[in-house]
């Protein structure tokens, strides 16, 4: 009897100790804390290891030369990393200085959780000049820097000269039409150099290129309060560009792509062509490195009007919540403009926003030729549309998904239009991502 | 008489044919089966042997020339953190996850079980019922309280919880199980003098192993993949438990690196994998006790 009473004292005992020891957990990290007085600043990001390996060179070099802030960093893959803001932000923590995207600006600036930095800047802590052609006011939102562009893009038709060499077709050029980017993809498609490879895939489900089809023609895919900048014939038009090439079988199947997928269909011999964001051709060159790739020009409807404009691919946000507002300027004006830390973190996050930053560079071939074609179409720019409502995000899928529903033929043109001006009219109404 | 024995082995020699062919269907059946339920594991393998820019795209199963590159940049780890911290991290929740919910939730189901107080029911349904709350649902609540404690980027958020049996699920696994226990064996250590505390430690608790091996499988199986919680309350890189280590190899914008993804989820899949071979067999034991209860 006295045994088993020793044991079942053990067993209480030893679930009471795990219980303490569980609290010294939780008691040890704060101590910590509270040993040094640097000053503490939470530094989130979204991206691969290859990235958080050059951010953290960056961080270094940055406390070093600020011995008193200590910079505590943490990231994650892109999705993860909005679910897990969102949390944070809702539940009353969240970082100091947060990667932001150009799509979540709005939302979060309407929430008010990222700080206006204009007071920042005007005590010295952060400047806000010298950034590249329409650069500088894209983290503005109703007057009020929210954010500071990190870097910055612009569309682009990506294409395979060697493929099209060996079709014998002219090669995107400056000013190109949209008839003769069609007649292009048609020659694509019937040459098929390498088996089953395709001009382009209906880009139709390609958000961003409307948006451009609508800028050449004056209008836009928003307008600045937040509402679609078209109606049910513009997207009519649009749909009904490319039905005759889905009804021939000259464009990248649904089905194909699918199969190809996470692989994009550009670095995996299925199109020749691809509309889309001019740094994605790093990471095509990187995935299939026998192949060649170049960066032109998109088609436009007026040769002098191409709808370009410089995208900012991420920004950095300061949070209303820091309690260290003028460090984490200091930490964002360090990242944005330091020509050392622009050394270190080189075209990762995409071309850096500032002119000081991207003169500190040293450009490999695959940057060098994205530089070459933002300075090629420089005379095209034209200033950066406002952020995109929230809900943007739901719309931008919503015309994939509808583009493919397009290509499947489950759905008619007709059909498409109004499936899409339901959808996107919910996402804005709801205004969630 | 001889001819019998004769006709009945000839009968007997036809049964056995009949059963051999029968027997071989099965058995080909078997396998075919075992072929799709194994084909992903085997494609999982096959793929962290890959070179990562054949693993999208290449269809063979087998690579052509196997190459180990994949698992040495997984063990080379993620920025400036080493693979078998994620390993560590790992272990430390998902052991105190099974030791705390084993703790917690066998003494509540022991309250529902045994005691008999005002309210057992309303509390009890009221238990159930955040069965049906989904994990989302609370984890902003959850998150302000932990941030307001201070308890963020601690483990204290991911374990605390199991030493308060907030998992329904195993509070009602033992609760079901301890009603199958007759409660004439806590009467008769009643007679010997024994209290609550001994009742539960001394008799429901060993009867109750079964339910034990079972909690702590799914409870170390749940805690191992668990994504969202750690996602939402780690914030130090060095403190990430595996299923966060694993999404940091996907990327959209540069270059994914799949073949060390791959590799990495196949060695995260080896402790889950020893973890279930020690105990399953007290698993099967488990189902079947508690199964002949009906």
């Amino acid at each position: 009897m006295k045994h088993i009473k020793g044991r079942a004292r053990l067993a209480a005992a030893l679930c009471a100790g795990l219980l303490v020891t569980l609290a010294g957990c939780g008691v040890g990290g704060g101590g910590g804390e509270a040993a040094t007085e640097k000053t503490k600043i939470r530094f989130s990001w979204w991206g691969n290891p290859e990235r958080a390996e050059l951010t953290q060179k960056a961080i270094d070099l940055f406390e070093k030369k600020n011995p008193g802030i200590e910079i505590q960093p943490d990231f994650a893959e892109f999705e993860a990393y909005w679910q897990k803001m969102a949390t944070e932000m809702a539940g009353g923590g969240g970082p100091d200085v947060l990667q932001m995207d150009y799509s979540y600006l709005k939302q979060y600036a309407s929430r008010n959780l990222i700080l206006d930095l204009g007071g920042q800047a005007s005590k010295g802590a952060l400047t806000l000049t010298g950034f590249r052609q329409g650069l500088a006011d894209t983290g503005k939102i109703d007057g009020k820097q929210v954010a500071v562009p990190w870097s910055g893009n612009t569309f682009a038709m990506l294409y395979r000269p060697d493929i099209f060499a060996e079709a014998k077709v002219d090669l995107p050029k400056k000013g190109w039409s949209w008839t003769e980017f069609h007649a292009t993809i048609e020659k694509l498609s019937k040459a098929a150099v390498v088996k089953d490879m395709k001009g382009a895939g209906d880009y139709t489900g390609v958000y961003h290129l409307m948006d451009l089809w609508l800028r050449q023609q004056g209008k836009s895919f928003y307008t600045p309060d937040g509402k679609l900048g078209f109606g049910k014939e513009e997207l009519r038009t649009w749909f009904t560009q490319t039905k005759q090439f889905r009804d021939d079988e000259l464009l990248l199947s649904a089905q194909r792509a699918a199969q190809l997928d996470p692989k994009p269909a550009l670095s995996a011999d299925a199109v020749a062509m691809e509309p889309n964001w001019d740094n994605f051709i790093g990471r095509y060159v990187g995935e299939a490195p026998d192949a060649e790739f170049a960066i032109g020009p998109v088609p436009s409807l007026k040769p002098d009007t191409a709808g370009l404009y410089l995208k900012p691919s991420m920004l950095l946000s300061v949070s209303t919540r820091s309690q260290q507002p003028d460090a984490a300027a200091k930490l964002v004006n360090f990242m944005v403009s330091d020509p050392e830390a622009a050394k270190i973190l080189g075209t990762n996050r995409g071309i850096p926003a500032t002119e000081a930053a991207l003169a500190a560079l040293e450009l490999n071939d695959v940057d060098q030729m994205i530089v070459d074609y933002e300075k090629s179409v420089a005379d095209l720019m034209q200033p950066a549309p406002p952020p995109p409502p929230a809900g943007a995000g739901t719309i931008e899928q919503a015309m994939r998904d509808i583009s493919e529903e397009l290509n499947f033929k489950r759905l008619t043109v007709d059909q498409a239009v109004d499936r899409f001006f339901t959808e996107a009219e919910q996402a804005i109404a709801a205004g969630t991502d | 008489m001889n001819r019998t024995t004769t006709r009945g082995g000839i009968a007997a020699n036809r049964t056995a044919g009949r059963g051999g062919a029968r027997s071989i269907a099965w058995h080909a059946g078997s396998l075919l089966m075992l072929g799709v339920v194994l084909y992903p594991l085997v494609w999982l393998v096959g793929g962290s042997l890959k070179p990562s820019s054949e693993i999208v795209g290449s269809t063979d199963l087998i690579p052509a020339s196997p190459v180990f590159d994949n698992y040495l940049s997984a063990a080379e780890g993620i920025a400036r953190v080493p693979a078998w911290a994620f390993f560590v991290n790992s272990l430390i929740i998902s052991t105190l996850t099974v030791v705390g919910v084993i703790c917690s939730c066998s003494l509540a189901a022991y309250a529902f079980a045994r005691l008999r107080f005002r309210g057992r029911g309303v509390m009890f349904v009221m238990m159930i019922a955040t069965l049906l709350l989904p994990f989302h649902v609370m984890l902003i609540p959850q998150y302000i309280i932990f941030n307001n404690l201070g308890l963020v980027n601690t483990y204290v958020p991911l374990i605390l919880p199991k030493f308060l049996a907030v998992d329904a699920f195993f509070v009602f696994l033992f609760v079901q199980f301890m009603r199958g226990i007759p409660s004439e064996l806590d009467d008769a250590a009643k007679i010997d003098g024994a209290g609550h505390g001994r009742i539960f430690w001394n008799v429901l608790m060993p009867l109750a192993r079964p339910a034990i091996i079972t909690a702590s499988i799914f409870a170390f199986i749940w805690s191992w993949n668990d994504f969202l919680g750690p996602l939402v309350y780690i914030n130090t890189p060095g403190n990430y438990p595996l299923p966060l280590a694993l999404r940091l190899y996907i990327d959209q914008e540069a270059n994914s690196d799949y073949g060390a993804m791959i590799a990495m989820s196949l060695l995260s899949l080896v402790p889950v994998v020893l973890f279930f071979l020690a105990f399953q067999r007290y698993l099967v034991q488990g189902m079947a006790t508690s199964g002949l209860k009906g």
